[in-house]
């Protein structure tokens, strides 16, 4: 089956949105016809329920390439629910995540849900579909596209949207960004993000006193403000600043 | 006033009380004890009460169980029945000799009658008697912890004593208890979605102890944990096992998933199905959130049924009711700990406690530990292959080897981070359970944000801490999940994290490591969060927790 995902994943990165969803529909009728067994069990699956309350589509047989794409074409086909669709984004392996241009197309939360495909990719091109949407109209979007920008390997492209993201109207944008310029160490957000130690939510201001601690620890250290909150009333705050200052 | 002339045997009452009398008939009561004489004595299972002598009278006093349950299955809870229900079974029993002298009984409280004879002679309405001769008294209660004075007064001599009358409170198990049986719900046949080796697993080692639930039967909900707790509500001379049957109904509506199961397995006489308040559960409200912790002794205070625990922060925490309806039990003083940062929120997915006789508290508290993980895997080969880890969807972690773990950035500084709150965490439970360094054993563990769970957490390498303490032959037996952590998956011997818990958890305990990669680790749990275990009940809290009731009044 390596056939399938190559053909897939070539048309990718050459077709447009459309043209690409009819190439998963063609494949994807390839693969009912030749393994009828599997299409009965992914078109007509229902999700259960995980532990966090959200939909889930287990099964290791669902990890075939034949499966893989007969859940994608279920995906694009648009039938089901939202939160089915998200189940079913999240059931794609990173082998078949989407292209942008698809993920665009999608509901916001879907879009979410497609993002996470990148999260194991750590790649020029997964850097750019995360800048992408780290331009989306909803700030769901953006916030997970950040996010996902921790777990790359070099986010040196992302970086001016990131201290964009700083001053996103969105606190787990802000949040995001910082915590995500933290892990990177990324030297010139040093000065961005230590103006968020004045942003009014303190899940923002918490991941701003760890973020400075990872960009620079001695500048950080002696930094009053974060000093003074090793004395503050804030577990989550105390705690990070204990943590500056004692590393 | 009601007025009984009573004449009835008195039916002398031993159960954990009398010493063997002496040649005196009726006035030995044991060393400490004095000679009541001729005083009119109320004979309890715990032990006389007279005017000079009035120690069992105190606070807890006269202890029995709350009438919650239906002994004759007819829909009604006993209570409401008035005394009329047939088997009933669940009272406290009192004698009263009162040598022909008339003696007046006043009830102070309500929420409990006084029966002689199976009529009513005290409640809160009419809450006072007069009674002569030797009188078999019941005491019924209606809930949990109802408490009522009831003053003793010999009209004739001008002499009286008051008797506390309690009723047993909820009190949940630790892991301590000894286990009578041990469940899961049972998944088989499911186009690669099924927990047949985690059945096979606890059946080979408990056997007949062990109980799998018809997966069929609860639509594929394999959470027990969280759907229920067992507990126990407990007197000298009567016992009730309690399920709180918590809010969560299935992850859905009244009847869905399993939520029905703790009715059709266990309800019956002598069984009692709680919970508090009216709500839409949150993941907080489940059973995986609520916790016991050992016997332990905090500043000086015994609680020798351990100390309830649960997760939360404030705004975001078990519902209300629920919460005061535990603190209201007094005995097993219950904490929040912070368990908010992980996606489901449950407390049991980083903490927990195994029993060992060579610690200095008789058990050992478990805490997950990033630290401990980083090292052991830092020191394998990183092209170790994790063939478990390797599917991607919600199969597995999209983790083909060793080095994609250790090399992961992203990873390091999430865990160092949640590290952080974990260390936290400990420092609050080495407060609330009176912890040394010496108790606490490091779990090796990782956790990472699954999708669907944004800024939320959930372990990665499959959750050893969330455990389960069950036992076989007489001996404890700890089930925990199979980290996985190696090239061959049927090879438990070469697994680098298996031998490094097995070297850090006590010599004698045996590990049973149970395959709950598909059902449950993928699905956000782990074995304790797939398992349910009822323990054998400790009857003795009216005499070894006493000191927690505030006061005698």
């Amino acid at each position: 089956m390596m056939s399938l995902t190559a053909i897939i994943m070539a048309a990718s990165t050459l077709s447009m949105a459309s043209e690409l969803a009819n190439d998963i529909d063609r494949v994807a009728d390839q693969v009912r016809a030749d393994h009828p067994e599997v299409a009965v069990r992914v078109d007509e699956m229902l999700p259960l329920k995980n532990r966090a309350d959200q939909w889930f589509f287990p099964g290791r047989d669902l990890t075939t390439p034949e499966a893989q794409i007969l859940i994608q074409d279920r995906l694009l086909d648009g039938k089901d629910t939202p939160d089915v669709r998200v189940a079913l984004a999240y059931a794609l392996d990173e082998e078949h995540r989407f292209p942008w241009t698809i993920i665009a197309e999608q509901t916001a939360v879907v879009r979410v849900a497609l993002l996470h495909g990148y999260k194991r990719v750590k790649d020029a091109d997964s850097v750019a579909v995360l800048g992408r949407a780290m331009q989306d109209d909803v700030a769901e979007v953006r916030a997970e596209a950040v996010r996902l920008a921790g777990y790359q390997a070099d986010i040196g492209a992302l970086t001016p949207r990131l201290v964009d993201g700083l001053q996103d109207a969105d606190l787990n944008v802000r949040m995001l960004s910082a915590r995500t310029l933290g892990w990177h160490a990324v030297q010139e957000a040093f000065t961005p993000v230590s103006v968020l130690l004045a942003d009014p939510s303190a899940d923002v201001r918490v991941a701003v006193v760890r973020a400075l601690g990872k960009i620079d620890p001695e500048r950080a250290k002696s930094m009053v403000e974060i000093q003074r909150l090793t004395e503050g009333d804030h577990p989550g705050l105390q705690r990070a600043a204990k943590r500056v200052m004692n590393p | 006033m009601r007025r009984f002339g009573l004449s009835v045997m008195v039916a002398t009452i031993c159960v954990g009380g009398c010493a063997e009398k002496d040649e005196v008939e009726g006035k030995w009561y044991g060393p400490g004890i004095p000679d009541p004489g001729d005083s009119v004595v109320l004979d309890t299972s715990r032990g006389p009460i007279f005017s000079a002598y009035t120690d069992v009278g105190v606070a807890p006093g006269l202890v029995g169980v709350p009438n919650m349950d239906d002994d004759d299955r007819n829909g009604e809870m006993d209570w409401v029945q008035e005394g009329t229900a047939d088997g009933e079974n669940d009272y406290a029993l009192g004698a009263m000799t009162t040598y022909g002298r008339t003696v007046e009984l006043t009830l102070n409280g309500a929420g409990v009658r006084v029966y002689t004879d199976g009529e009513v002679v005290l409640d809160e309405i009419n809450n006072t008697a007069e009674v002569s001769g030797d009188v078999n008294f019941r005491f019924e209660f209606s809930e949990f912890m109802i408490e009522a004075r009831l003053t003793v007064t010999d009209l004739e001599r001008d002499d009286s004593f008051d008797v506390i009358l309690t009723a047993a409170p909820l009190m949940l198990n630790h892991h301590l208890q000894r286990a009578e049986e041990t469940m899961a719900l049972a998944i088989s046949g499911g186009d690669g979605w099924d927990n047949t080796d985690f059945i096979s697993g606890y059946e080979d080692e408990l056997g007949e102890s062990f109980l799998a639930i018809p997966g069929s039967r609860y639509n594929f909900d394999p959470w027990v944990q969280d759907e229920f707790e067992f507990g126990y509500a407990t007197s000298p001379d009567a016992h009730l096992d309690v399920v709180f049957d918590t809010h969560r109904n299935g992850q859905g509506a009244p009847g869905e998933g399993l939520d029905d199961f703790p009715e059709d397995e266990y309800l019956g006489p002598d069984w009692v199905m709680v919970n508090w308040g009216r709500v839409t559960a949150n993941s907080l409200d489940y059973g995986g959130n609520l916790e016991v912790s050992p016997p332990v002794t905090v500043d000086g205070v015994d609680y020798p049924y351990g100390r309830i625990y649960y997760g939360g922060v404030s705004g975001y925490m078990p519902h209300e009711a629920t919460m005061d309806a535990l603190d209201d039990m007094i005995i097993q003083k219950p904490f929040m700990a912070d368990s908010t940062w992980l996606c489901v929120g449950h407390i049991d997915e980083f903490t927990s406690t195994i029993p060992d006789p060579t610690a200095p508290k008789g058990f050992r508290f478990i805490i997950a530990d990033t630290r401990s993980a980083w090292d052991l895997l830092d020191s394998l080969d990183e092209n170790m292959e994790l063939p478990r880890y390797s599917p991607g969807g919600w199969s597995g972690h999209s983790i083909d080897d060793v080095g994609e773990i250790t090399g992961d950035r992203g990873l390091r500084n999430l865990n160092e981070e949640l590290q952080e709150i974990l260390d936290a965490e400990k420092e609050r439970f080495v407060r609330e359970l009176g912890l040394d360094e010496e108790d606490i054993i490091y779990m090796p563990s990782l956790f990472e944000e699954p999708q669907g769970c944004g800024g939320y957490v959930a372990a990665l390498i499959p959750g050893m801490a969330n455990l389960i303490v069950s036992e076989s032959d007489g001996e404890p037996v700890i089930f925990l999940a199979d980290p996985f952590m190696r090239e061959n998956v049927d090879d438990q011997d070469s697994d680098p994290v298996i031998q490094y818990v097995r070297d850090i958890f006590p010599e004698d305990l045996k590990l049973v490591f149970l395959d709950d990669w598909d059902v449950y680790h993928m699905g956000l749990g782990e074995v304790h969060c797939g398992s349910n275990v009822k323990r054998e009940a400790p009857r003795t809290w009216w005499e070894d927790a006493a000191h927690l009731f505030g006061g005698d009044e």
